[in-house]
């Protein structure tokens, strides 16, 4: 027997929180990726269950706006659009400006000089005779 | 990749934003076996032209005992860049990521490193 329509507010609620949950499992285990260094170059799969989630949430609470009782289904609906739009966003933030670097192959190296962990200053010209693997990296979280 | 490194002679430098207080920190958390460069005033990272502005950054935050890295706030940083340099200060390779979310490709680094100074 199909659910009568006063009993769709009912549906709306936990069929929202489905969506809701679905794109909130989905960003956790993408931010867990995180710290193991496993990220996916293209997180489709992510991406993917996202957009079911929200599309979810946003049917249930068109269900439930439709049966008269917008409420119940709009808090989780919110949530979970505006978290899957955050992970849209968060992706295409990801490419890297190309700066405009001054070192080149085949050429020296352009002066170097910081402070080190040790304490001390340290110039790249105290390392020649040496090989060395210089990385510039993002920093501490 | 430490043994790549001491069989080719070759010494891991490595430099960021952070203030030697976080580089400390993070070296000792990581335990990185080599120095720590710091560039608080970002002058060295400016002048390589590799500044990314306001980059997204991250911070892991354990939750239910599962590490997460949780995007917050944003800050000026260095475009994370790779140079292998040799013996005389040439620079022989140079690596730029081109999506802050990955990390470097051990691969690409014994590469370079045997395709500079030999395979040892």
């Amino acid at each position: 027997m199909p659910p009568s329509r006063d009993r769709l507010p009912l549906v709306a609620l936990p069929l929202a929180l489905t969506g809701f949950l679905l794109v909130n499992a989905a960003w956790l285990h993408y931010l867990a990726t995180i710290p193991r260094e496993k990220v996916p170059r293209r997180p489709t799969a992510h991406l993917l269950a996202m957009m079911l989630g929200a599309a979810i949430a946003i049917g249930a609470l068109a269900l439930g706006a439709s049966s008269g009782s917008l409420w119940p289904a709009l808090a989780p609906t919110v949530l979970a659009a505006l978290l899957a739009a955050f992970f849209v966003y968060l992706l295409q933030m990801a490419p890297l400006p190309d700066g405009a670097i001054t070192a080149a192959v085949g050429q020296r190296l352009p002066l170097i000089e910081a402070r080190g962990d040790d304490g001390a200053i340290h110039r790249s010209t105290d390392w020649q005779g040496g090989r060395v693997l210089f990385k510039f990296y993002r920093g501490s979280w | 990749m430490a043994p790549l490194f001491e069989s080719h002679g070759v010494r891991v430098i490595a430099l960021s934003k952070d203030t030697l207080a976080q580089a400390r920190k993070h070296k000792e958390t990581d335990r990185l076996p080599f120095l720590l460069l710091s560039d608080p005033d970002l002058g060295v990272i400016r002048s390589f032209g590799l500044l990314h502005e306001k980059a997204l950054q991250f911070k892991t935050t354990t939750i239910f005992g599962v590490p997460l890295g949780v995007p917050w706030g944003k800050k000026t940083m260095a475009i994370p860049t790779t140079l292998l340099v040799d013996e005389a200060g040439v620079v022989r390779w140079i690596d730029q990521a081109d999506d802050y979310r990955l990390r470097g490709d051990e691969a690409r680094v014994r590469e370079a490193v045997v395709a500079a100074f030999g395979s040892a």
